[in-house]
């Protein structure tokens, strides 16, 4: 039964950590803290639900989804960051600028969807599950597990064993220095907006599949859930991004399944306070973002 | 190679430079001396595409520089070793040099990993390192060696002497001077004057965004108001820097 739950709890986790991944990897690179991820996450369940009621097939509609949030995300950075970017120290200035867009996306789909809550059609996903060593497993848990552990690989193998990915470190490291190397910092921000839009938009279509229901708010939860992850495993610290995504799923479902309920958000923010007194910056969290770091 | 002329240039309003005008032909090393604050990093910043000018020319073997986006002007083989060295102190010391390789673009390259590692041996002993692990004088090296990777036909250098123990900064020079007879092309900001003008050939003395001196390295040096404002102070602080 414990494993049981377990298990339920890394699936969970695994949604957890790639939303967080986006939201870390371009805090991470370029201090900003994106606000409207939550609001991405949330339009990718809603392209995703759209795709499949026109009668495409699933993987489709993932891929649409996903390439949709990716070029939202670019568009996000265009329209709200990049003029404040020109203007130097705009770090605040972003975050409000996130919250603006964060809005104008939520109203966007409150009037879209009629304030409705959205189900994907029934069937959609095979719900026959298979046991594995005494564990019930769903198909869409499967699919869960298997993407989170397929896009971490490829972002690390992307940040660390490709160009592309060391001059993204590099703009980490020091933008300017970048740039008299001959970095091209938009094309590093295409990138990175991209990627964090894509893996919101994956999370979207994941957790609107896994939970049935699809609606104008379901973002906030999860941009919540995505800060406590970020402070949990460290500022920019895409392995904190990782390992926290997993605990918080774990705890989560593991107080969801042994205590009383409504008992969950006490005890998951009590032991992110706990955590803070003995580690303020985290779990791996050296103030010092992973983005960069060099592989030995 | 590279003419400079009547640049100006201003960080919200303030005149940092007032028409600046300095050519750099091919082969040479020209030194850009002055006091803090004169414009020196300003002027380098120009040439990068870091800052923008408000008027005047750069024309760097006739094509004019001002309104690219610093990364095409490093792609031209204008690279600058920036005040500070400005590594990238999270990434290892050969993804550093790696780095520097981006500046080729479609150029081919005129040094290997294998010749600036035997330039700077050290680079080569320490590359699975930090490259924010290293020593001053180590970062200096890092910065310059990754310059060289990218084939550069003219080496811009804010400063390398800046900060560095005098036997680094002897070697630091040593290795310009290397550079230069070897047929690189370098324009070396310094504050460290006397040396200098030791090792280029000629010299400009930026005084308050403008040009009050330039020609022969020799002659600039024999210069009363260059020895009084510059020589002369440096001594003074040279002597302060003498153990007790
Ligand atoms: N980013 C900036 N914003 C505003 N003013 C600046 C900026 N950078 C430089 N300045 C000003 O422009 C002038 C020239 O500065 P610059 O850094 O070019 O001098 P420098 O000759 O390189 O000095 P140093 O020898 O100390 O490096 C100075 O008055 C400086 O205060
Ligand atoms: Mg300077």
């Amino acid at each position: 039964m414990l494993a049981q739950q377990l298990f339920n709890g890394l699936v969970l986790g695994a949604v957890y950590a790639l939303f967080a991944l986006g939201f870390n990897l371009v805090f991470g690179v370029h201090k900003i803290m994106n606000l409207a991820h939550g609001a991405i996450f949330m339009v990718g369940a809603f392209v995703g639900l759209y795709s499949v009621t026109l009668g495409l097939p699933l993987w489709a509609a993932f891929l649409i989804a996903m390439v949709f949030t990716g070029l939202l995300s670019v568009m996000i950075d265009f329209v709200a960051f990049r003029p404040l970017r020109k203007t130097g120290d705009a770090e605040f200035a972003m975050l409000i600028a996130s919250i603006g867009v964060e809005m104008i996306l939520v109203n966007l789909a409150l009037r879209a969807s009629d304030a409705r809550t959205l189900r994907f059609p029934f069937g959609i996903v095979p719900v026959e599950p298979f046991f594995l060593f005494g564990m019930r497993i769903t198909p869409l848990q499967f699919v869960i597990a298997a993407v989170a552990v397929l896009c971490v690989t490829l972002l690390a193998f992307y940040l660390y064993r490709t160009s592309f990915g060391r001059q993204v470190r590099a703009v980490s490291s020091n933008e300017r220095a970048a740039m008299l190397l001959g970095v091209e910092p938009r094309m590093i921000y295409l990138q990175t907006f991209f990627i964090s839009g894509l893996l919101a938009g994956l999370a979207g279509v994941l957790i609107g599949l896994a939970f049935n229901s699809i609606n104008f708010s379901m973002g906030e939860p999860y941009l919540l859930r995505g800060f406590v992850v970020l402070i949990l495993g460290g500022l920019g610290s895409l392995r904190g991004a990782v390992v926290a995504g997993l605990a918080l799923g774990i705890i989560q479902t593991l107080s969801v399944a042994y205590f009383p309920t409504g008992l969950t958000d006490i005890i998951v923010y009590s032991l992110l306070f706990a955590v803070l007194l003995v580690r303020p910056n985290g779990l791996f969290g050296d103030a010092v973002s992973d983005a960069r770091v060099a592989r030995r | 190679m590279l003419k400079i002329d009547k640049l100006t240039a201003s960080y919200s309003g303030i005149t940092a430079l007032h028409g600046v005008s300095l050519t750099v032909s091919k082969g040479e090393m020209v030194a850009l001396i002055g006091a803090n604050g004169a414009g020196k990093s300003t002027l380098l910043n120009c040439i990068s595409g870091i800052v923008p000018s408000d008027s005047g020319q750069i024309l760097f073997n006739g094509q004019e520089l001002s309104g690219r986006r610093p990364a095409s002007i490093a792609r031209m083989g204008l690279l600058q070793v920036p005040e500070g060295r400005q590594i990238l102190s999270d990434l290892s010391v050969y993804e550093n040099l790696q780095l520097g390789q981006l500046a080729l673009g479609n150029r081919s390259p005129t040094w290997s990993h294998e010749q600036v590692v035997e330039l700077f041996p050290v680079l080569g002993a320490r590359q699975n390192q930090r490259a924010g692990s290293l020593s001053g004088g180590e970062q200096q090296m890092l910065a310059i060696g990754r310059g060289l990777m990218g084939a550069p036909e003219l080496l811009l250098l804010d400063e390398p002497s800046l900060g560095l123990a005098p036997k680094i900064v002897d070697q630091v020079f040593s290795v310009l001077t290397r550079l230069n007879e070897a047929g690189l092309t370098i324009l070396l900001v310094e504050q460290n004057a006397r040396r200098a003008l030791q090792i280029a050939s000629r010299a400009y003395v930026l005084e308050r965004g403008m040009v009050v001196h330039s020609g022969p390295a020799d002659v600039v040096a024999a210069d009363k108001k260059v020895v009084t404002y510059y020589l002369g102070n440096l001594a003074d602080a040279a002597s302060q820097d003498q153990p007790a």
